[in-house]
């Protein structure tokens, strides 16, 4: 029988060693919401900015947490506690698939007060949409992930490692339709603008406006995120699964 | 004295030069606010000019952040028994944590400089003399927050705990203020917070000097400056001074 529930489980305990840290982050995402975007809303005419940015704010809250992932599995890596998982009577496998899909479900489990806050603030014309977001917010969750984890396993150096997992939080938080509508990129430098039409990021914020504010399904959306994460978990999983034999 | 000052500000900038990557890194955060957040986000304000606006706004919040991270190191030294060290040497405590809160603000100047230069090479400078006074009262809030950083981290005296209160302050302290927007477009509440924040003045006093849209006269702004930089330094010296000693850090 797989023991890979026993992998989710123990990355699971870890992440509410973290309150303080979600906290920290809830405190963030309240603030953007209740503040940023209520202030925006007055500057900003052409959409009504709060309903528009309230499903972002639950994306970048999914993103935030789902990426804390790679943080651990980098730290392990780094003082060689996955020497410790590897004597563990559980497969290599097991290890390298739990810990995305544990990162997944933290995300899930972090995001959801935010989550229940964009439900109950939008408009939500279509209610009978609302379960399918949860299995496609736990798809993009993976992702995510899954990106973090490759992150750690390609960079070996402890600041490099840092700068580049912040530096790449910013740009696919800012070069996302998170806080503003895709039209805004064209104007800018082409590369950014590709960015935020294949970021992750928007597609999830995007496809949380779709469902929640405009009552439809885009399963163009569904089927790119499921892409991305199954391509990153992939990759990110090969590369892992090297680290840890080295 | 003098002498042992300028070894106690020296040796906070040898601290910032362990940070070269992570100095790096926070240039081009500042670079991708502007070109990316800034540009989208202007195509949608109704306020005209709104990039350089924002531009410097977003120097008043690094500023902000950089004079914050006194409080890590001094947790940072703390939880690693570094401060029995730094008692034991033949400094006068005094000197000791003046130099650390005159060292906090200066570094975090030095630490913004780029992004300074970038703002004013972005922006266009005006009148350099507006500029000057724009300077001093910039140097204003990084001691004031140096010393409001150490306040923080004497009274707490944890790591994790200090950790929380800045993440969380941060949050609200930036929102709060006229860094990403004016005054006029706050409800009431929000505005009050807002008027009282010492980031409002400094970025009002900077989009004088650069001669951008401005809600506050520059001389009540750097009058508030001035009373926010001598009480937070102090209260930030007066508690490290007392609590430095006895241990109890935890992380």
């Amino acid at each position: 029988m797989t023991k890979i529930h026993l992998i989710i489980e123990r990355d699971i305990r870890n992440f509410f060693k973290y309150r303080w840290w979600m906290a920290g982050l809830i405190s963030m995402n309240l603030a953007d919401l209740f503040i940023l975007a209520i202030i925006f809303s007055n500057l900003i005419v052409r959409l009504e900015y709060f309903e528009f940015v309230l499903p972002g704010i639950a994306i970048l809250a999914l993103f935030a947490s789902a990426f804390t992932i790679g943080r651990e599995v980098y730290g392990e890596v780094r003082r060689g506690i996955h020497h410790y998982l590897l004597s563990l009577p559980v497969s290599k496998w097991e290890i390298i698939i739990g810990r995305p899909i544990a990162g997944g479900i933290r995300g899930l489990i972090y995001s959801t007060p935010m989550l229940i806050l964009a439900i109950i603030l939008s408009p939500t014309p279509n209610p009978e949409l609302i379960p399918m977001i949860i299995p496609l917010l736990f798809i993009l969750a993976v992702g995510i992930s899954s990106l973090a984890i490759f992150l750690a396993s390609v960079v070996r150096n402890l600041d490099a490692y840092i700068s580049i997992r912040g530096l790449l939080y910013f740009i696919l938080m800012f070069s996302s339709t998170v806080f503003y509508p895709i039209d805004v990129f064209i104007d800018l430098p082409t590369p950014i603008y590709y960015l935020a039409l294949y970021n992750p990021v928007s597609h999830g914020a995007d496809m949380m406006r779709e469902v929640l504010q405009m009552g439809f399904f885009n399963p163009v959306k569904a089927l790119s995120l499921t892409i991305f994460s199954i391509v990153f978990l992939v990759v990110s999983s090969i590369l892992y699964y090297r680290r840890i034999r080295e | 004295m003098l002498r042992h000052l300028i070894l106690v500000i020296e040796r906070d900038f040898r601290l910032l030069m362990e940070y070269r990557l992570f100095l790096l890194i926070r240039w081009l955060w500042f670079s991708i606010q502007i070109a990316v957040f800034g540009l989208a986000i202007s195509r949608l304000v109704i306020l005209d000019d709104y990039i350089n606006y924002y531009a410097a706004g977003i120097y008043v919040a690094t500023l902000y952040s950089a004079a914050m991270f006194v409080a890590f190191d001094i947790s940072e030294e703390a939880e690693h028994g570094f401060v029995d060290y730094l008692l034991s040497l033949p400094i006068n405590r005094n000197i000791l944590i003046i130099g650390r809160a005159v060292g906090g603000g200066l570094r975090s100047l030095a630490a913004t400089a780029p992004p300074l230069i970038l703002t004013l090479l972005f922006v266009g400078v005006r009148n350099p003399y507006t500029l000057f006074n724009a300077l001093i009262g910039l140097s204003l809030l990084s001691f004031g927050v140096a010393g409001l950083a150490i306040t923080i981290v004497s009274l707490l005296k944890s790591g994790a705990k200090t950790d929380i209160l800045l993440g969380a302050l941060d949050a609200f302290v930036i929102r709060l203020s006229t860094v990403f927007y004016p005054r006029e477009f706050m409800p009431p509440a929000y505005s009050t917070a807002a008027a009282v924040n010492p980031l409002t003045h400094a970025a009002e006093v900077f989009r004088w000097a650069l001669g951008l849209s401005y809600e506050t006269p520059p001389t009540f702004s750097m009058v508030i400056l001035l009373a926010f930089m001598i009480s937070m330094t102090c209260i930030g010296i007066y508690l490290y001074e007392r609590r430095i000693e006895g241990g109890g850090w935890t992380i």
